[in-house]
């Protein structure tokens, strides 16, 4: 029909009377038959100017009449067509039905059979060339995917995958390994046939489809079969993987394990079903090796190790598995697994970082791995996070002794300088260590015996250090010093190795920017300083330390009354540079003193050869100190026998003679006495007091002598302090309770000898540590320090060592 | 039971037989040197007037040279005429 | 080690000892300390004499020499005391500020002195050449040439 396309107006009366015949015919007509019969008629007479009621009705009917013809026209005509096509359905369809059929498709054309026609039906046998052909023209490719796809889809929801879960669920099987194998088998048999119409899908489908993000047909295959795979997975599915795997990770290659593994990956099911256990079992087999090996040993770099053992153990593993699938993910992979081991390896580290920074320096090896793990992870603020508590728990409570917080301190501060040269994370990591120090009282007493007395620390040698960098800023001391540099000297000199701080390093102090100062928390803010300035710096003032280093030299000195001066000097040089000249000038005159008595000792002995007053029985040596340079000695009143005192009065006017103008004033409760007491039975003990004599007039001290055991209240053989400080009495009292556990040793070695006569160091040794066991407060004491004390008296005349075995000197 | 000593090491203060004082120029304790000394004792000894009062040399030297007429050599704690003893 | 320090050791001793033990009527000025060469000491008027209840403020000046030279000590204002030795510009004749000073003295022995001196005054005058003293004097008393008369 033509004028279907027209666009609509209400034909107005002007139209019709201005049209022609012909036209009126078809302006009558109006739009469309649904027009007519939607709308009806025209709604209103056409109002005609002039035209009477007659010619109007006339006009309706003609309309009817036009519009009657047009449909009958139209009617027919479609049922020229319908017939037509009926004509040719039956056999269009059979084609259609014959084509899908050659595909695999079935289609129930019964609906088309209406009376008999069934009976029309063609079997029309095609190839698929031909099939393919008709379903071309009749655009029925998609549909057929369709159908495909949904068969497919039906399939596996109902059939396949319950079947290979509830095969998975025996997992109860001895052999789960096995059990993984068949089902995977089982699949991918089940799904063969599928797979082998893919390639004619793939012919079917049009350009341009795209179905779920797929646009391949095996594409789409493979979605579903995931989808699938993962709806219907039950929740411990994991556990049979985790072993089938871990299994196969350590019989690396098991043949069957390829065939799986080949058909998971033609399956496309590799990554979605064992993607994440594989990558926990490496996860997790990575973890324990890196502790089995690690655990404990610090003396040895494992990193390099570990990274071989990655490379060559995992990566092949997975190389196996994957069976090559292309250079560039391998790469990933290993970045990927590279960067757990350094942080895994990290992680254990940080667990032991504690022992390790203690155990410095063994632990060396170990510090450098963890550098350069750091640097290649992003742990920093972890680590030092984990140090600071663990140092918190472990170090700074009351439990610990001061002396042990210093050590580790140390240890700490040189495993941190390995671990971050710049400082930085030791001040982070320390800085709580440094306060809790202050709080303890013996702090500086420590810090000076560490640094001046190599039995208590190795610091000495540190002390030493006068490097540019850090020594000599913090020994400002007098105008006299010049040598402190500017912070900024050092890092030009050394311009070719700068490295900027790490990003965690506080920004420089204005202060630490500006020329060295005295104060030596200065030497805090700068953080390439040395050992000693760092616990020097624990104190915003240097005078405690040299208060305290008087002290203790003091103590020293009186105590032994003879000494290594060259030692002790030798310090006292490098605590100068340190601490500044005058601080340390009393000390100066210390050591002046003692070699000062030293000559005039010898001079006075040397007297006696010019006829200069004897001294009677014994000979007096001195210690001659000028009080002013010395801590206070306490004073104590403390009667001397007569005979003593005598010969003190000797040697001071034999002083006086040698020094006009002065004299000598005695501090009697100090000093050393060499004596023998000799007991009844004609035993002599030899003894040597040090320290406090208190009461020796008379005989004042009782022996008991059957037991063996031998009380000395008054001739005391522990030092009691000499001056304001507690600190020596700690000192001296460790070792001359070695002394005194010797003492009594000697007494129950003379009760043996003089029993039995001669005795062999094992016999003794094991008698000792028979009365040990009686004695209560006694410890034990090792054959070797026996040995030791047996030759001494050996060397001393007391014992004889004949033959093998000890024997008392007699002694007439 | 007897007791023999065998040696005894004693421990001594050496003093200046100057009755503790101080030294009347630089106030500071006769044992301990004047303040232009660090090392007390021989290095910095003590000299004595006619009048018997004691000083540091160093202090009464500076003295004696500060005072350029003879006749006031005096000494600082009595003002009798300094004569070195 | 100088002069210079030897002096202020010495000063320092004497600061410390004056602020621990003054003797009675003798007060340091404690504020006045920015300067270690230069003091300022509060004495009051002793008992029983004519200046019982004054307040005097004495100032001294100490130089590098010290203690082999003496201070300069002079009366500060507002109140200088009416006292035949005492000039009104604050200037003092007393002979151990001068020709008898002895390193043995100190500050401590000089305001002893000054208010011993003022305590044996019997008639509180100026001096008879007050007027012409103060007009041609130096700024330093120590370069006045006194003359001492019995004292």
């Amino acid at each position: 029909m033509e004028n279907m396309a027209q666009p609509r107006r209400n034909v107005t009366s002007e139209d019709i009377v201005s049209a022609h015949e012909s036209e009126r015919e078809s302006l009558l007509d109006g739009g469309d038959d649904d027009d007519f019969f939607l709308k009806g008629p025209a709604p209103n007479p056409i109002p005609l100017a002039g035209a009477t009621k007659l010619s109007q009705v006339k006009l309706q009917v003609e309309e009817v009449t036009n519009v009657m013809r047009e449909n009958v026209s139209k009617l027919f005509e479609r049922g020229d067509r319908l017939e037509e096509l009926q004509g040719t359905i039956p056999k269009n369809m059979h084609r259609l039905k014959a084509a899908c059929e050659c595909l695999g498709f079935h289609f129930d054309l019964s609906w088309m059979d209406e009376g008999g026609t069934s009976k029309r039906t063609e079997s029309v046998i095609l190839n698929e060339e031909e099939a393919l052909q008709i379903l071309k023209s009749f655009n029925f490719e998609e549909a057929i995917l369709n159908e495909f796809m949904e068969d497919v889809s039906m399939k596996l929801h109902n059939t396949v995958i319950p079947k290979f879960w509830k095969l998975l669920e025996l997992q109860e099987a001895s052999e789960p390994f096995a059990v993984f194998c068949d089902a995977v088998h089982e699949l991918s048999s089940s799904l063969r046939g599928v797979l082998a119409r893919v390639p004619l899908m793939e012919r079917l489908r049009p350009e341009k489809w795209t179905k779920c993000g797929q646009t391949t047909v095996l594409g789409l295959l493979k979605l579903h079969l995931k989808t699938e795979l993962k709806s219907q997975r039950p929740l411990h599915y994991k556990n049979l993987l985790i072993q089938f795997y871990s299994r196969a990770f350590k019989i690396f290659h098991h043949r069957r394990e390829i065939g799986v593994n080949q058909e998971l990956k033609v399956l496309g099911l590799l990554e979605c079903l064992v993607g994440d256990v594989l990558t926990s079992i490496v996860h997790e087999t990575i973890q324990n090796h890196v502790q089995a090996t690690c655990k404990g040993s610090f003396d040895v770099s494992h990193v390099d190790g570990l990274e071989k053992w990655l490379r060559k153990v995992v990566l092949d593993w997975f190389t196996i598995i994957l069976g090559n699938p292309g250079d560039t993910f391998l790469e990933t992979l290993e970045a990927r697994l590279l960067q757990f081991l350094f942080e895994t390896y990290t992680h254990t580290r940080m667990e032991q970082l504690f022992t390790i920074v203690i155990e410095f320096p063994e632990s060396q090896p170990a510090l450098e791995d963890l550098k350069e793990c750091l640097e290649k992870t992003n742990l920093r603020t972890q680590l030092i996070q984990s140090l600071k508590a663990a140092l918190q728990t472990r170090l700074l409570h009351p439990g610990v002794n001061t002396a042990d917080i210093l050590t580790a301190y140390i240890s700490a501060i040189k495993a941190l300088r390995v671990l971050d040269p710049s400082g930085v994370m030791l001040e982070l990591a320390c800085g709580p260590v440094r306060e809790y120090l202050k709080t303890r009282e013996d702090t500086v007493k420590r810090i000076v015996l560490c640094l001046t007395d190599e039995y208590y620390g190795d610091l000495t040698e540190e002390l030493g250090k006068v490097d540019g960098s850090g020594g000599t800023r913090a020994a400002g001391g007098t105008q006299g010093n010049k040598g402190s540099h500017e912070p900024m000297e050092v890092r030009v000199g050394d311009w070719q190795h700068w490295m900027p701080d790490p990003w965690d390093a506080a920004p420089p102090s204005i202060q630490s920017l500006l020329p060295a100062s005295e104060n030596p928390s200065d030497v805090y803010k700068n953080r390439s300083a040395d050992i000693v300035s760092m616990l020097i710096g624990i104190y915003e003032t240097k005078d405690k330390f040299v208060t305290e280093y008087r002290t203790i030299l003091a103590n020293r000195i009186l105590r032994l009354l003879s000494f290594e001066s060259k030692k002790e000097t030798r310090y006292l040089e490098l605590l100068k540079l340190r601490f500044g000249e005058s601080l340390l000038h009393n000390c100066e005159v210390m050591l002046k003193d003692v070699a000062d008595s030293k000559r005039i000792n010898a001079f006075i002995h040397g007297l006696k050869e010019y006829g200069m007053p004897e001294f009677p029985s014994y000979p007096v040596e001195s210690m001659i100190v000028s009080d002013q340079f010395w801590p206070t000695i306490r004073e104590e009143k403390l009667e001397l026998p007569a005979s003593v005192k005598e010969h003190l009065d000797i040697y001071t006017k034999a002083f006086e003679m040698l020094k006009g103008n002065r004299t000598l004033h005695w501090k009697t409760q100090l000093g050393i006495v060499h004596m023998d007491l000799e007991l009844e039975g004609g035993r002599t003990i030899n003894l040597m007091g040090k320290g406090l004599i208190r009461e020796v007039n008379g005989d004042k001290f009782i022996l008991v002598e059957d037991g063996y055991r031998e009380e000395k209240p008054n001739l005391s053989l522990t030092t009691t302090s000499e001056d304001d400080d507690e600190a020596n009495g700690y000192m001296a009292s460790a070792s001359d309770q070695h002394q005194e556990k010797l003492q009594v040793y000697w007494t129950y070695i003379m009760g043996m000898l003089t029993n039995i006569e001669s005795l062999t160091l094992e016999k003794m040794h094991s008698m000792l540590r028979m009365f040990t066991l009686q004695g209560p407060q006694l410890e034990e004491c090792t054959q070797a320090e026996l040995r030791e004390f047996l030759d001494q008296k050996v060397r001393n005349h007391e014992l004889m060592f004949v033959n093998g075995s000890y024997r008392l000197v007699k002694k007439g | 039971m007897k007791v023999k000593i065998k040696k005894w090491t004693g421990v001594a203060v050496w003093k200046w037989t100057a009755n503790d004082d101080s030294c009347g120029i630089c106030r500071m304790p006769f044992e301990a040197c004047c303040p232009d000394c660090r090392i007390p004792g021989d290095d910095c000894p003590l000299v004595w007037g006619q009048c018997s009062h004691p000083f540091h040399i160093h202090c009464i030297m500076k003295w004696l040279s500060s005072q350029q007429m003879a006749a006031a050599q005096l000494c600082p704690m009595c003002r009798q005429g300094w004569r070195f003893r | 080690m100088s002069r210079v320090t030897f002096a202020e050791k010495r000063i320092q001793k004497e600061l410390m000892a004056l602020k621990n033990d003054p003797p009675v009527g003798v007060t340091l000025d404690d504020s006045s300390l920015t300067n270690i060469y230069r003091w300022r000491v509060h004495i009051e008027g002793a008992e029983n004499t004519l200046y019982e209840g004054e307040h005097f403020i004495l100032d001294f000046k100490f130089t590098a020499k010290y203690p082999f030279e003496s201070p300069q000590v002079v009366f500060l204002g507002p109140i200088i005391p009416v006292h035949p030795h005492v000039y009104s510009n604050g200037h003092i004749c007393l002979s151990i500020l001068t020709e008898d000073w002895s390193p043995a003295m100190s500050v401590e022995s000089v305001c002893l002195s000054i208010v011993s001196m003022l305590s044996s005054c019997k008639e509180k005058k100026r001096p008879p050449d007050n007027s012409v003293y103060v007009r041609t004097c130096s700024k330093n008393p120590k370069d006045t040439n006194w003359w001492y008369h019995e004292l």
